[in-house]
């Protein structure tokens, strides 16, 4: 299995003006400004009248887990900042948890599609669909590209007798099924660890834990032996006593440079996941460029690049075609595994 | 730790608290709406907040949201949150018995005892009571819910067979949904909104709130404002709370060490407290008819959970409820990691925090001192008013779950189910702890069984497992043998009780 | 096969136990009933005509809703109308429509426009 590279982000565009935050009479100003500026530069475009008017309603970034979580943390990143922006009136989180994060993908697609609500998600928009828990998958929604790029790797329990990698893997090697991964079944948290266990052709025991703060507490408290976690976890929970074994990285990452990747370990497999910004996939393209240009703005701005440093977070914007390119990556490598991961009827 | 006490207790800190707690119970107290949707609405305000600040004004929502739910689980029988549930059953026939004051006073003195108790775990014992919970696996979880579980079969006594039938319907209602033990569907007949099955609110409020409305507006006219309030200050004295030092105690314990492990909520804590209250009790009988006790047990127990939920988040990072994940999140927006190193790293925030629950206990003490002679006048607000307001505040809550009117819709059809399995004489208390209880006992003895192999018998390898295994089936039996000598307990009261 | 358990077991097992206790509650009821221990007359009171209607009303509010009106407009005019369809007399119409209006535009201007958060219809 092969990982497809994956172009990371070329220096991002500028497409309006270096924004630097104003506040009152002059954010509204500068909104008049810029909207005199889209417009004039879309005269020619047919679609002038249309655009003259977007955005001036609130933008919904809907969020489909509950208010707390890694990718609600993302999220209000960006709605604290767009809010600052000025370009929305308002910029509203709206949590809409539930089925493996499918009531709030299901809420994106079927919003109306006029550029007024649009929605963050994880790959998990792929396993979803593998697991036959919805009928769609990311091609039903209009991506406007990815953000929180993140690498991911299997954690063990600090005091662990197993003292690194090798002994881990050499473990997983002679003693088929018992090494105990806690997983949520049917996410990528489930898929990933699978993939590796195909290509390292090793046989580990799949166990049903729940959520990020079951899984690691039942890390921690010897329950299971290893779990998906990502560098920000490593790094967050490092103190707590959870020690990172590999990375399904492609080199090894400057947070945890003592970490291996699965390739110095001999097993050819890469992976890292990142969040999706999602539209309905009616979205006219005015909104669509729009939106992509303002998500992409955001990560320009100093204090959210030192906001997603201090999580671990890749700051890169990354654009709307590598986006895809990454979830038909993660799509062509989880079909192979639908049948083993439904098995447990 | 002075110091974290001075920084909670300065005047501008103390007013994002006091703010907070009285938003909290404003919230806690309506019927529908509740401590999670509040703090999720603050959570934007908190950002531009000092972190101090944000921390503490969340604290403070969250410890009064779960106080002022007992407003309404006591005079008017519809608890205002999830977690008061329990108070119901005894809070409730106390108002109604013409004591509305001193049934609030009982919840809000046994609210306040048990968030100091936990506040004490919290400051004193938060490292090693973490360490220790970690230990709890899914045996010892699914056996722990099989404590409560039993729980159904004690209160239903008297009409054990309609109360079995009422929980088992509570369970089957839980099934729907996707199973996060195989990651599949079940039951949801092709319908995309039965993805996520039914949620705990809108049945809860179905059940518990949308039935009684159809009560109320079934009485006669003009018997709404029967309830006279007692003439005299009727606060329960130190002698009430002496002799219940025991149950208060226990109760505390239970909401703390609940509140710690994660993924089990605040309904349980109150649930398993309020059960081990009637099996060591004198007067298991008095349980569901207006006895203190109960109260005593379901309010202490589920304030007592807040603080023991503080108590992972500090220590470990790990969110004790949903409620905490969003303390967590506001910590992480402000760049603080909680975690063993938050102890040095930012030590005086840690008490500073420790310090605020503290105080959100004795405000929200206060606030509800000074207003429960006038909040039991709820009591007598006929009917015909309360009934609209009280539905227009649960669409609002159950629509804002997830923004669906399918919500709203399983709203009406559990508050039609409740209100006829209440005509049928089944009681409604043993399906929702059955309901509750169904979807953690499930998949924590699925979890535990997929480690086992299948193998029921590697429990033995957990000897806590073991040991709640024996304290459900004490709880089981003890009273069974107790009714054998005469005492023959009534009917769940709460629900059942005659107009 | 990980998960021996399976998604099947617990929903058999719970329609089994639903089938034994609704004969058993049967059984019992029949039995005392036959000995005189229940009382024909139901102490709780039969279902008031008011209570389906207000139940047809609830049901209105929401179908309205659906249909696309406005919180605001399908409030008032649920609230407006079961305050005295409960308490059966006109007379307290002049207190029930400022009530209804305060509490549906108050909420959604509260909660649309100060927390935005979204009520049915209001999109």
């Amino acid at each position: 299995m092969r990982f497809q590279g994956i172009p990371i982000c070329t220096p991002p565009c500028q497409y309006f003006t270096d924004h630097v935050p104003v506040n009152g009479e002059d954010k509204r100003i500068m909104k008049k400004l810029k909207q005199l500026l889209l417009a004039t530069s879309l005269c020619i475009t047919p679609f002038a009248t249309t655009l003259a008017d977007y955005p001036d309603q609130p933008l919904r970034i809907v969020v489909p887990t509950n208010a707390g979580g890694s990718v609600d943390n993302l999220a209000r990143i960006f709605q604290r900042k767009i809010e600052q922006m000025g370009d929305f009136p308002a910029v509203v989180v709206i949590n809409q948890p539930g089925a493996g994060g499918t009531i709030g993908t299901r809420a994106i697609k079927d919003a109306p599609a006029d550029g007024y609500t649009i929605g963050i998600w994880s790959p998990g928009i792929i396993t979803s669909a593998a697991m036959g828990v919805v009928d769609y998958d990311h091609t039903a929604f209009t991506l406007l590209g990815g953000t929180g790029r993140t690498e991911i790797g299997m954690g063990i329990l600090d005091a662990s007798p197993l003292k690194d990698a090798e002994a881990f893997l050499e473990k997983a090697r002679a003693e088929p099924g018992k090494v105990v991964v806690a997983t949520n079944i049917g996410l990528p948290v489930h898929f990933i660890p699978m993939m590796f266990a195909d290509e390292a052709d090793v046989d580990f025991k799949f166990v049903q834990i729940g959520g990020g703060a079951k899984r690691l507490a039942s890390i921690l408290g010897g329950h299971t032996d290893t779990a998906l976690f990502s560098v920000s976890e490593f790094k967050q929970y490092e103190e707590s006593g959870l020690r990172p074994l590999f990375l399904y990285a492609t080199e090894r990452d400057d947070a945890l440079p003592d970490t291996p990747t699965a390739r110095e370990l001999g097993v050819d497999m890469s992976i890292s996941v990142f969040r999706v910004w999602l539209a309905p996939a009616d979205i006219g393209e005015t909104e669509s460029a729009r939106l992509q240009s303002i998500l992409q703005e955001v990560l320009n701005d100093e204090d959210v690049q030192k906001e997603l440093a201090g999580l671990s977070i890749d700051p890169d914007w990354i654009p709307a075609e590598s986006a895809k390119d990454m979830l038909d990556d993660m799509n062509a490598r989880t079909q192979p595994l639908i049948d083993a991961a439904r098995s447990a009827k | 730790m002075i110091e974290g006490l001075l920084t909670a207790l300065g005047p501008m800190h103390l007013l994002w608290l006091f703010l907070g707690v009285s938003s909290g119970i404003l919230v806690g107290a309506i019927p529908g709406l509740g401590g999670g949707m509040l703090m999720a609405l603050a959570l934007p305000l908190t950002f531009s907040m000092a972190p101090v600040d944000a921390i503490l004004l969340l604290i403070g929502m969250h410890v009064g949201s779960v106080s002022g739910g007992l407003i309404s689980a006591t005079l008017l029988q519809m608890p205002g949150t999830p977690s008061s549930v329990m108070t119901t059953f005894d809070g409730y026939p106390v108002a109604r018995n013409g004591h509305p004051e001193r049934a609030l006073g009982l919840g809000i003195g046994s609210s306040l005892i048990g968030g100091l108790l936990a506040g004490v775990a919290l400051a004193a014992l938060a490292p090693p009571l973490s360490y220790w919970a970690l230990k709890i696996g899914p045996w010892e979880l699914s056996a722990l819910i099989l404590c409560a579980l039993v729980l159904v079969a004690i209160i239903a006594q008297g009409s054990m067979l309609k109360g079995l039938f009422s929980a088992t319907l509570g369970i089957i209602a839980a099934l729907p949904g996707l199973a996060e033990s195989d990651g599949q569907l079940r039951y949801t007949f092709g319908s995309d909104d039965m993805t996520a099955g039914f949620r705990l609110l809108p049945v809860l409020l179905g059940v518990f709130v949308i039935s009684q409305l159809l009560k109320e507006s079934d009485k006669a006219l003009g018997s709404a404002s029967v309830i006279r309030l007692g003439r005299r200050f009727s606060f329960p004295g130190l002698q009430d709370w002496g002799s219940h030092w025991v149950n208060l105690l226990r109760s505390s314990i239970i909401g703390t060490f609940v509140g710690i492990l994660p993924g089990v909520g605040a309904s349980i804590s109150s649930m398993v407290a309020y059960g081990m209250a009637r099996t060591f009790s004198k007067t298991p009988e008095r349980f569901g008819t207006g006895h203190d006790e109960g109260v005593m047990a379901s309010e202490a127990a589920n304030n007592a959970n807040v603080g023991g939920a503080m108590i992972p988040l500090i220590t470990l990072g790990i969110p004790g409820a949903p409620v905490d994940a969003i303390l967590l999140g506001a910590m992480v927006m402000h760049q603080i990691q909680p975690g063993p190193l938050l102890f040095t790293a930012n030590a005086g925030l840690v008490w500073a925090m420790i310090a605020g629950y503290f105080i959100a206990n004795l405000l929200m003490f206060g606030l509800m001192l000074a207003g429960y002679r006038s909040l039991a006048r709820i009591i007598t607000i006929p009917a015909h008013y309360l009934v609209p307001v009280v539905f227009v505040f649960c669409l609002i809550g159950a629509y804002s779950i997830g923004n669906r009117l399918f919500d709203v819709w399983v709203m009406i059809g559990f508050g039609v189910l409740g209100y006829a399995l209440d005509k049928a004489r089944v009681p409604l208390g043993p399906f929702i702890i059955g309901f509750v209880l169904a979807t953690p006992f499930e998949s924590e003895l699925r979890t535990a069984l997929q480690l086992s192999d299948g193998s029921l018998l590697a429990i033995v390898d957990h000897p806590l497992a073991l040991a709640f295994v024996v304290l459900a089936a004490v709880m089981l039996i003890l009273p069974l043998l107790r009714s054998g000598k005469g005492a023959a307990a009534p009917a769940i009261a709460a629900i059942e009780k005659p107009e | 096969m990980f998960d021996p358990v399976g998604s099947a077991a617990l929903p058999i097992a719970c329609a089994i136990t639903l089938l034994l206790l609704g004969a058993g509650v049967l059984v019992q009821t029949r039995l005392q009933r036959h000995s005189g221990q229940l009382p024909e007359v139901a102490t709780r009171g039969n279902t008031r005509l008011a209570t389906i209607a207000l139940l047809a009303l609830m049901i209105a509010y929401l179908l309205a809703m659906h249909l696309g009106i406005r919180f605001s407009l399908a409030t008032t005019g649920f609230v407006a109308l079961a305050i005295p369809l409960i308490c059966q007399r006109l007379s307290v119409l002049p207190l029930a429509i400022p009530i209804a209006f305060i509490l549906g535009f108050g909420s959604e201007w509260l909660f649309t426009s100060v927390f935005f958060v979204d009520l049915p219809g209001t999109r």
